[in-house]
């Protein structure tokens, strides 16, 4: 109720917004994890989705790419749109959906069976666009996209080594690059920090810094402190409420929902 | 660093007004289909399996009807005088696979709670696929083993025992399924809860004891279904009683004289020249159709067991 | 009751003895049998008895034809069948994992693995003998095996697709890559292994069957070696089969010998899959 009465007011409406989130249900069977979503999210910013375990930020973060589809007894009400685009309409295809929204996982889960390289090309491959491209080219893509996801200097000698023989931090970027290498305009992250080290979370933090200025992020996370370096926008989810949607420093420092502050001083967690 | 982005793929620039709109491509669709087709090839197997039965056994029944089928006592359509009765070889089939579950259920639950219940882990390691490896010997050599060393050997100690008899190659059969009462019996008895047993062990009960009152008929459930299973293999078994059992239909429980089963009967006319088309011909696919049900019926009856014994949990 | 008292361990350790023999019978028998099987086929073993056809003496019969006929048995049953159940495999444990149809062909593979396979010789005579023209050949022979080892290399099949972590299929539909890419670029080629050693499994149980391959017409009494799937043929198990039903001594000792040489074969193909997954499984990682 009082978070129907906040978001009756229009956030401050973040311009110009890439995917906007209205009015999403969203439900495992019969049980309602997402009750009525509303919120946009920012063309190259950074919108965090942060909440207590069991909130729905996962399921939300899933629905944007159709991800959610995909498990069992899963459904959907509302729209997101892309550009303005329905993404839920039935002309869309999921699948090409998916080479425009990326999306990078908590776990690692770069190829096994690849190397490297492999696995930056691995998305190219994956969708049949390499056949069209010559060899040095894919080079360059290579090369770049390691250099986006900040990789490069580390893995330049050993390409072709295998995939998982990084460590955890590594796997990350790597998996990172390659999401940038199908040159996707948004990219989400679901906890891509939670399976890390400390030093590994700060130098992909700094990452997301850099990506932001090219590509459209949203990240899910539970750690708060993270929420407040990294993004421009953050939305606190509890029990599958949007209780509140703002600019990330107006959230952390003054925030309108008595919910929210309890969340973030540590009420609870 | 917007530039760089312009290094990027060449057809980026479509990219952007990309569309998301479209339909699989026809890679896709012509492999979802033709995975389906591999699928769909069981279906037609069953439906092939019923309506060759079905086919050639109507064409039997009609010239010979049900009634010559189940109320006659003799099996002799190879012979001048015919009659169509199927008991003889029910009862060759029956007799044959009540001595195999004889011998198999005893072994087969005895090893099942000795590796269950009694085994260490290195005894479990060694044992267990030891006794798959009887269940992966041809059955040829089964039979073989039957006619060639079983009968002889019994035949020092049965009186009376002649050569071909059903007794050798239901012992024979006892073994080749033993390990299936014994791996399904032992997952049945695995999966009794701890907290049974220690229940009985806190009130002082032994080991033994606790197996037999507590534990065994816990999983009474699966362990029937077990047996009932190895009984439908037995009842399908061929070569170790086409070798080994004899070739002479007839209505007897005496284990030590030669009968016919009903799949050793199916061997007997496709050894022979019976044309297509004959009544003769038809008559294997009529075993064959009975022995199907048989087997179905225990199938469906061992499942609907174990699904009795997961069910409510 | 007085705590001090010891029970008596006696009956408990003859349980444990009882419970043990139950289990080393059977061994004893089949290692019994191994041993009576070599020592009797020994005399017959060698390389004479590879090479020559089937004949009214005993002394001068040989597996050739029955080795030959197994070997293009098996060749073609593969050939028939793994594309089959892997594709099945796949249809069931990547796209139709909540559909009824997919429910329903489960259902049809569970059955079908209890029907006795004698039954599955009917069907081959009825079907691909008759009704298709087949004839008692090579062909028939093959489908007739391949329907009966394919609910085997269904159930294999999906428990190598199975291993494969289901992150790893979730990355690639992130990528935007569609099902069929994904199956094949990233699940197949890390499947591959267990499929390909449970195939090998499936054929060394297929080659040890002889009840479908007598129903079908395999010949028993055979002086030549299949020259095309059209062609009449035999196999190691009916020909064995053949000698054990012979009166005269001398076969059982070719029967014997024709065992030890079937029971090598499938040693040998189970050796080869062992072999196989642990090389491929270590390449793979």
């Amino acid at each position: 109720m009082l978070s129907t009465v906040i978001n009756s007011t229009p956030p401050p409406a973040p311009s110009p917004i890439k995917v906007n989130v209205e009015g999403v249900r969203a439900w495992f069977g019969t049980h309602e994890v997402l009750h009525g979503i509303d919120m946009p999210v920012a063309d190259r910013a950074v919108t965090a989705i942060i909440g207590p375990s069991g909130c729905g930020k996962s399921t939300l973060i899933r629905s944007l790419n159709r991800m959610h589809e995909l498990s069992d007894g899963a459904r959907l009400e509302g729209r997101i749109t892309l550009d303005g685009v329905d993404i839920y309409s039935k002309e869309v295809d999921p699948v090409l959906l998916r080479r425009r929204v990326g999306m990078v996982f908590q776990k690692p889960n770069p190829f096994p069976s690849m190397s490297v390289r492999g696995n930056v090309l691995s998305g190219l491959r994956l969708t049949g666009h390499s056949r069209t491209v010559p060899n040095a080219k894919l080079d360059e893509l290579v090369e770049k996209a390691l250099r986006d996801a900040a990789l490069w200097d580390e893995v330049k000698d050993r390409l072709d080594a295998p995939g998982v023989g990084l460590s955890g931090g590594q796997q990350q970027r790597l998996c990172i690059a390659r999401s940038l290498a199908v040159s996707p305009e948004v990219l989400l992250m679901d906890e891509p920090c939670s399976a890390l080290d400390p030093i590994a979370t700060s130098r992909i933090e700094d990452l997301i810094h850099s990506l932001k200025e090219t590509y459209t992020i949203a990240i899910v996370t539970h750690n708060m402190q993270q929420a407040a370096r990294v993004s421009d926008y953050t939305a606190f989810l509890l029990s599958g409420d949007l209780v509140e949607f703002s600019e990330t420093n107006r959230l952390f420092t003054s925030p309108r929902d008595s919910r929210t502050e309890d969340y973030i001083t540590g009420k609870f967690g | 660093m917007r530039a760089s982005n312009a290094i990027s793929m060449p057809h980026t620039a479509q990219r952007i007004e990309a569309k998301i709109h479209g339909t699989a491509p026809f890679s896709e669709r012509a492999a979802e289909v033709l995975l389906a087709a591999c699928g769909t090839v069981t279906i037609l197997t069953t439906l092939g399996i019923l309506s060759v039965l079905a086919v050639e056994s109507f064409g039997f029944l009609r010239e010979v009807g049900l009634f010559a089928l189940i109320f006659d006592a003799q099996w002799t359509p190879l012979f001048a005088d015919k009659h169509f009765g199927i008991w003889p070889l029910l009862t060759g089939t029956v007799l044959t696979s009540l001595v195999a579950i004889i011998v198999a259920l005893p072994l087969g639950l005895l090893s099942a709670i000795f590796m269950s219940e009694l085994a260490s882990a290195r005894w479990r390691k060694l044992l267990k696929p030891a006794l798959e490896l009887l269940a992966g010997v041809p059955t040829i050599v089964y039979g073989y083993f039957a006619l060639v060393v079983v009968t002889p050997a019994l035949q020092a100690i049965v009186p009376e025992l002649s050569g071909f008899n059903a007794l050798s190659a239901g012992i024979v059969m006892g073994m080749m399924i033993t390990p299936m009462i014994a791996s399904l019996a032992e997952d049945a008895l695995y999966a009794v809860p701890r907290h049974l047993r220690e229940a009985a062990y806190a009130l002082g009960a032994g080991k033994v004891p606790t197996i037999w009152r507590v534990v065994v008929p816990a999983a009474f459930g699966g362990i029937a279904a077990s047996v009932i299973l190895a009984m439908s293999r037995a009842v399908g078994e061929t070569m170790i009683v086409a070798i080994a059992a004899g070739q002479e239909p007839r209505l007897t429980l005496d284990p030590r004289v030669p009968i016919e089963t009903m799949t050793a009967y199916i061997v007997q006319v496709s050894m022979g020249d019976t044309p297509a088309g004959t009544l003769e011909y038809r008559t294997i696919f009529v075993v064959g159709s009975a022995l199907f049900l048989m087997t179905l019926v225990m199938n469906i009856f061992s499942y609907r067991l174990t699904r009795r014994v997961e069910g409510p949990r | 009751m007085n705590t001090q008292q010891q029970r008596s361990r006696a009956p408990e350790r003859a349980f444990y003895v009882l419970a043990l023999a139950a289990v080393i019978i059977p061994l004893l028998v089949l290692a019994g049998l191994l041993y009576g099987v070599l020592e009797n086929g020994s005399e017959r073993l060698g390389w004479d008895f590879l090479t020559s056809y089937p004949s009214r003496k005993p002394t001068l019969a040989g597996i050739l034809p029955g080795l030959a006929g197994s070997f293009f048995l098996m060749v073609l049953t593969a050939l028939i069948a793994l594309p089959l159940g892997v594709g099945a495999a796949i249809h069931l444990e990547e796209y139709g994992k909540r559909s009824r149809f997919a429910r329903f062909i489960e259902l049809n593979i569970a059955n079908l693995a209890g029907v006795p396979s004698i039954v599955y010789g009917l069907l081959g005579l009825g079907l691909f003998v008759r009704t298709l023209h087949f004839g008692r050949s090579l062909l028939a022979g093959a489908c007739t095996l391949s329907l009966l080892v394919l609910p085997m290399v269904v159930m294999v099949s999906r428990e190598a697709l199975r291993t494969v972590p289901q992150h790893l299929r979730e990355a690639s539909y992130a990528l935007g890559a569609t099902r069929w890419a994904t199956v094949r670029q990233i699940v197949l080629p890390m499947a591959y292994p267990g499929i390909l050693t449970g195939a090998i499994l499936a054929l060394s149980r297929a080659i040890g069957e002889t009840a479908p391959l007598v129903v079908v017409g395999a010949l028993t009494y055979i002086t030549f070696v299949p020259d095309g799937i059209d062609a009449p043929f035999t196999a190691l198990p009916i020909q064995i089969f053949n000698w054990v039903s012979r009166p005269q001594r001398g076969f059982v000792v070719d029967a014997a010998a024709g065992i030890v040489v079937l029971l090598l074969t499938m040693l040998v193909l189970n050796g080869a899959a062992i072999y196989l997954r642990n090389r491929l499984q270590q390449k793979g990682t």
